[in-house]
C-alpha cells in the first residue's frame, strides 16, 4: 500500500493506453482493516483484512464498460491484462446515444490524514476496551457486546484524460458498545464513538454515558404509551439516521431525475422551500467541523463546498453517476460515496439535564432508530423502531423509560417540524468499515426536538 | 501446489499452538452484472477477485485474517494466530467445536448452461427483449438486469477436511416505474425463482424458462397499470395471503433471523439485535399454529443457500426447526450449539445444522440462513385457498420492511395488493402494507397450500454481522393464509 508504488503503477498502466483512442479511468482502493467484536462478555471475533482493488471504467465513443479486479499495487501487468479483456468486450456493448465524452477529472491532488497508530493498529486496544467495560459494569449483572472497527484506507485516481494521479489516505475508528441489563428484563443501552485518529478515542466518555443511562433504566419504571402524536427529542444517532435516509431520497440527483425519491417535479421545485427554516445541510471537504475531508470523489470529481439545504431550501442535488447525468443533460458535480454532511447547529440544549429541564410538557427522548425503511418513498414516509433507551420527559424532569416505539412518519413532516437543534455537534458513523473500507460520518446537533411525531405502536404490546 | 502450501500452513499453525484452524481459498470468484434500462445499457460490470482467509482457534478464542496475496499465506496465518491470542485475553468460556466428520469431497452446483459461456450479445439481447415487453407509454422507465456469479473455493482444516466447491448463481430480475393517479411513484418488479424440482439445473436456461422468468414481463406490466388507478388500501383487519416474494420475506425476517442461534445467545445485540426466543423455549414454545412446519435446509437443490458444506466443513443437512407449530431447533454452527447447551445446562442441540457461512474469503463465518423453508400443507391450491376466503388481502413483492430489534414485530409495505371478497379476487389496491407481532402472526396461520404452491425464492441481499456480510440463500415456501391481520394505513 505504498503511495509511490501505487501512483507510479497507475501512471505506467494509463500511459500504455495514451494513444488507444479510449477514455479509461482507473481507481485504486486499498485497505487494512481490523474489527473486534464482543458478545456475552467476551471477544467473539477478532478479524482483519488487507487488500487492494482496481476499478476500471472504459468509454469508446458511445459505448462503455466497467469492472473491478483484486491485485496488488505492484502487479501492473495483471491490471493491464484485465483492462485488455474489458477492451475486447467493449464493441459488444450496445451504443448509448446520450453518452457524452468523459470530462477531465481531479489531477495532482494529494491529501494524507492517516494516523500511524491506526495504520498499524494493535487489536489489544479494542480487546482491552471491552474488557474494561466489563470490569466497570460487571457488578450490575450485565452482558457486554459491541464492535470496535479501526483501519486505514487509500484511494488513488487517474485517467487517460487526466494522467496525473490524485491520492487520498486516511484512517478511522468506530466503536459501538451495548450493555444488556440481565436483572432488568434484558433492557439494552448503547453508546458509540467515531474518530479519525486515536487521539479522538475517549473510552471514559463512553463509560460515563452508559453509567448515566443505566441509572435511568434501573431506577425508573418502564411504561407503555398508546399510539399517537408526541413531541420527540432525538439524539444525534437517531437524527443522523433520519437525515441520511432523507438525503438519499431527496438530494440524490438520480432520484430526482428518475423521480424515484420524495421530491416530485410538479410540486417540489428545486430552489424552493421543502423543509423548515432552521434546517441546513452543508458538505465541505475543508470544514474542520466534519470528520473526513476527501477532496475528490471515487468518480474523479473535484469536491468543493456545497450547500444542499439552506434554510429549508433544497439548493443542490448530488449528480454522481455519469450515465444518468448524460441522459438528463446535467453535469456530474459531486460524489455521494465520499460526502460528509453537516447539519447546522442551533441554540438548543446540549446536555441531557438541560433538555429534561426544558421539557415541561410530555416529550419523548429517542436515542437510536433501529431498522429504518421507507413505506412510501414518493411521500417520504418511513418506519423504524426506537432502541437502546426511550424515555418520557415531563414537568422538567425525566419521568419514566418506555418500551421501544415504532415511528411511522414522513421526512416532509420531521424536517419541517424541528423545534430546536442543539448548540453542540456530534459525529455519527455511517459506514460499513470493512471490505473496501470507506469511512463515512454525518455531523449533526447532539439533540434535535421535533414536534408531533407519529408513534404507531410499541414492543410492549408485542410480548406474546 | 497451493493445496500443499495450505496443508503446510495448517500444520505449522498446529505446531504453534492452534487448537483448530482452517483456510478458505477463493481461487476464482467472478461476478458479471448487466443492467439494461429503457432498452439501453445502464451498467455492465465484470468483477474478478481472488484471496483467502485463515481462521485460527487458539487459547479458546478466534482469530482471523485475510489477504489476496497467496505468497503471504504464512504471514497471514501468523496474524490470525496473534489475533486469536489477543482475543483470548477477554473470554469467559473457551470456544469449543462440536464433533464433525471430516470429508474429502468436491461439491458442484448442478450446472445446466454456464452463463459465462453464453455470448455476451445474447445475454444483452435477452434483457433488451424483456425491456421491450415491459414498456408502456404511461411508464416513466423500465429495466432488466442479471447477475451471474461463479466461484471455486478450497476449504482445508486441521481436522482433515479437504473440500472443493464450484458454485454458480444466477440472479435475474426486472422492474417498471410509473406515476399513479396522485402523481406519486409506483413500481412493480420481479425476481426469478429457482426451479428446485428433480432434474432441474442452475444456469442460463432458467432465464429462458417462461414459467420462471421470461413469461412474466407482460403480467408485471399489466399489474403496474392496474396499480396506478387503484384505490389506496385502507386500514382494516382481514385475512392475508402473502404471495411468494412476500411470503419469502415474512419467513426470512420473522423465522429465519429470529432463529439464528448466535442471535438468540446475544452475539448480534450491538447491530442486528436479539431474538424474542430464549433457550428455554426449545421444545416448549408454540411458535405458530399447528399448520406451521419450518426447516433450515442445506440440501435444497439448486439454491444459492446450498453449497454442499458450510464454512465449518459440515455437510449440509435438513433441520426441522418448527414442528406442527412447536419450536424444535435453530440455525446452528459447531461453536454455538456447544455454547447454547452449556448455557442451558442440558443438551438442546445434538449436532451442528451446517449453517456457518461467510460471504467471502475476507470474512469470518457466522450462523447464516441456508434455505429456510416451510413445508407444504394440505389446504390445496392457491385458487382453493382464495375460494375459501371471505374477506382478505393478497399481497406481493416487498417494497420496504422494518422489524423490531428482537424480531418481535414487523411492518411491511408491498408493491401490489388484491382485495379478496367472498372467495374471489375482487380488485387491485395501492400502497398495501401490513403489520403484526411475530408470534401472534404465525399463530394466525390457518391455511397452508399443497406442493403445487411451493416455490423456491432466491434471496441475494441478506445482511448480518459485523463486519457486515451479505449472504445468498433461498426460501422454499407454499401459499399461506393468515387470519385477522391488520393491513393498510389509517
Amino acid at each position: 500500500m505504498n503511495k509511490i508504488v501505487i501512483l507510479e503503477g497507475l501512471k505506467k498502466i494509463i500511459s500504455s493506453y495514451k494513444d488507444s483512442g479510449l477514455d479509461i479511468s482507473l481507481t485504486y482502493r486499498g485497505e487494512k482493516s481490523h474489527l473486534i467484536r464482543a458478545g456475552r462478555n467476551q471477544i467473539s471475533l477478532n478479524v482483519g483484512e488487507e487488500g487492494s482493488n482496481f476499478q476500471v471504467s472504459i468509454q469508446k465513443g458511445k459505448r462503455f464498460i466497467g469492472g473491478s479486479l483484486t491485485a496488488s499495487e505492484s502487479d501492473t501487468s495483471k491490471v493491464e491484462t484485465y483492462i485488455n479483456e474489458l477492451i475486447s468486450k467493449i464493441d459488444l456493448m450496445p451504443e448509448v446515444p446520450h453518452l457524452k465524452n468523459k470530462n477531465p477529472q481531479a489531477e495532482n491532488i494529494e491529501q494524507e490524514e492517516a494516523d500511524p497508530k491506526i495504520k498499524e493498529f494493535d487489536s489489544a486496544i479494542a480487546v482491552n476496551y471491552f474488557k474494561d467495560a466489563f470490569e466497570r459494569f460487571k457488578d450490575d449483572n450485565i452482558e457486554v457486546s459491541g464492535a470496535f472497527s479501526a483501519g486505514f484506507h487509500n484511494i488513488a485516481i487517474i485517467s487517460t484524460i487526466s494522467p496525473i494521479p490524485s491520492y487520498y489516505e486516511g484512517t478511522d475508528f468506530n466503536i459501538e458498545l451495548v450493555l444488556q441489563l440481565l436483572d432488568h428484563d434484558k433492557k439494552e443501552l448503547r453508546v458509540s464513538q467515531v474518530g479519525r485518529s486515536l487521539s479522538d478515542y475517549d473510552p471514559e466518555k463512553t463509560f460515563n454515558h452508559l453509567k448515566k443511562v443505566m441509572k435511568i433504566k434501573s431506577k425508573t419504571k418502564r411504561i407503555d404509551l398508546p399510539p399517537g402524536k408526541y413531541d420527540v427529542i432525538f439524539h444525534a444517532d437517531a437524527f443522523a439516521e433520519m437525515t441520511a435516509y432523507m438525503s438519499w431520497l431527496t438530494l440524490s440527483g438520480d432520484q430526482w431525475l428518475y423521480q424515484t425519491g420524495m421530491l416530485q417535479k410538479d410540486c417540489h421545485e428545486l430552489g424552493s422551500k421543502i423543509f423548515g427554516e432552521n434546517f441546513n445541510i452543508t458538505d465541505d471537504p475543508h470544514d474542520e467541523e466534519v470528520l473526513f475531508h476527501r477532496p475528490f470523489g471515487l468518480n474523479g470529481v473535484v469536491r468543493s463546498k456545497s450547500t444542499p439545504v439552506k434554510t429549508g431550501i433544497v439548493e443542490e442535488l448530488y449528480h454522481s453517476d455519469k450515465e444518468t447525468s448524460d441522459k438528463f443533460g446535467v453535469e456530474v458535480n459531486n460524489c455521494s460515496s465520499v460526502s460528509s454532511f453537516k447539519v447546522a447547529k442551533g441554540d438548543g440544549p446540549s446536555n441531557f439535564e438541560d433538555l429534561a429541564l426544558e421539557s415541561k410538557t410530555k416529550t419523548l427522548y429517542i436515542p437510536f432508530i433501529h431498522y429504518m425503511n421507507f413505506t412510501n418513498p414518493a411521500k417520504g414516509e418511513f418506519t423504524g423502531t426506537s432502541r437502546f433507551g426511550t424515555f418520557l420527559l415531563e414537568d422538567g424532569k425525566l419521568q419514566n423509560h418506555i418500551y421501544n416505539l415504532r415511528i411511522n412518519d414522513s421526512f416532509h413532516h420531521i424536517f419541517n417540524q424541528i423545534e430546536w437543534l442543539s448548540s453542540k455537534l456530534e459525529h455519527v458513523n455511517l459506514s460499513n468499515t470493512y471490505g473496501l473500507r470507506l469511512a463515512n460520518s454525518l455531523t449533526c446537533p447532539r439533540y434535535v426536538k421535533v414536534s408531533g411525531v407519529n408513534i404507531s405502536g410499541s414492543s410492549g404490546t408485542s410480548k406474546a | 501446489m497451493i493445496e500443499q502450501q495450505i496443508k503446510d500452513t495448517l500444520e505449522e499453525l498446529k505446531s504453534q499452538g492452534a487448537e483448530y484452524a482452517d483456510i478458505r481459498f477463493h481461487a476464482l470468484d467472478m461476478n458479471e452484472r448487466i443492467h439494461i434500462r429503457d432498452g439501453l445499457m445502464k451498467n455492465y460490470k465484470m468483477e474478478s477477485k481472488s484471496g483467502y482467509g485463515v481462521r485460527v482457534l487458539c487459547d479458546g478464542a478466534w482469530g482471523f485474517f485475510s489477504s489476496e496475496d497467496i505468497k503471504l499465506l504464512k504471514a497471514t496465518a501468523k496474524v490470525a494466530l496473534d489475533k486469536a491470542r489477543s482475543a483470548s485475553l477477554f473470554i469467559q468460556e473457551k470456544v469449543s467445536l462440536s464433533p464433525k466428520k471430516a470429508f474429502k469431497d468436491t461439491y458442484s452446483s448442478n450446472i445446466g448452461t454456464d452463463p459465462f459461456n453464453v455470448n455476451l450479445e445474447e445475454k444483452i439481447e435477452l434483457l433488451r427483449k424483456i425491456n421491450a415487453n415491459l414498456t408502456h407509454a404511461s411508464f416513466d422507465f423500465v429495466g432488466a438486469g442479471a447477475s451471474f456469479s461463479k466461484r471455486n473455493v478450497l476449504f482445508f482444516d486441521t481436522e482433515g477436511s479437504e473440500i472443493e466447491k464450484n458454485i454458480l448463481e444466477v440472479d435475474p430480475s426486472f422492474y417498471a416505474y410509473a406515476k399513479d393517479s396522485d402523481g406519486l411513484n409506483q413500481s412493480r418488479s420481479y425476481i426469478m425463482y429457482q426451479n428446485s424440482l428433480k432434474d432441474s439445473t442452475v444456469g442460463y436456461e432458467n432465464l429462458l424458462d417462461e414459467k420462471q422468468f421470461l413469461g412474466h414481463p407482460e403480467r408485471i406490466k399489466e399489474e403496474l397499470i392496474s396499480v396506478l388507478e387503484a384505490p389506496i388500501q385502507k386500514e382494516e383487519v382481514c385475512s392475508l395471503i402473502p404471495m411468494p416474494e412476500m411470503m419469502a420475506l415474512q419467513t426470512h425476517e420473522t423465522i429465519g433471523h429470529a432463529l439464528e442461534l448466535d442471535r438468540i445467545l446475544g452475539y448480534e445485540l450491538s447491530y442486528a439485535g436479539g431474538s424474542h426466543v430464549d433457550l428455554d423455549h426449545f421444545n416448549t414454545l408454540e411458535f405458530g399454529s399447528k399448520k406451521l412446519n419450518a426447516r433450515a435446509s442445506g440440501v435444497t437443490p439448486n439454491s444459492p443457500g446450498t453449497e454442499g458444506y458450510d464454512d465449518d466443513g459440515v455437510k449440509g443437512i435438513d433441520v426441522q426447526m418448527i414442528e406442527s407449530g412447536i419450536l424444535r431447533n435453530a440455525i446452528t454452527s459447531r461453536q454455538m450449539i456447544i455454547e447454547a447447551n452449556n448455557k442451558a445446562g442440558k443438551e438442546i442441540f445434538t449436532e451442528s445444522g451446517g449453517a456457518c457461512r461467510a460471504q467471502s474469503y475476507n470474512c469470518l463465518p457466522i450462523e447464516r440462513m441456508n434455505n429456510i423453508n416451510i413445508d407444504p400443507g394440505s389446504d390445496g391450491t392457491l385458487q382453493e385457498i382464495i375460494a375459501k376466503t371471505e374477506n382478505g388481502l393478497m399481497v406481493e413483492t416487498p417494497r420496504s420492511w422494518s422489524i423490531g430489534s428482537n424480531r418481535e414485530n414487523f411492518h411491511f409495505a408491498c408493491e401490489i395488493g388484491w382485495k379478496i371478497k367472498d372467495g374471489k379476487v375482487d380488485s387491485v389496491v395501492r400502497n398495501p402494507t401490513y403489520k403484526g407481532d411475530s408470534l401472534n402472526f404465525w399463530h394466525s396461520l390457518d391455511m397452508v397450500g399443497d406442493k403445487s404452491t411451493w416455490q423456491l425464492q432466491q434471496v441475494y441481499n441478506c445482511g448480518k454481522g459485523q463486519p457486515n456480510q451479505i449472504m445468498h440463500l433461498a426460501h422454499g415456501i407454499p401459499a399461506c393464509r393468515f387470519d385477522q391481520v391488520t393491513v393498510g394505513n389509517k
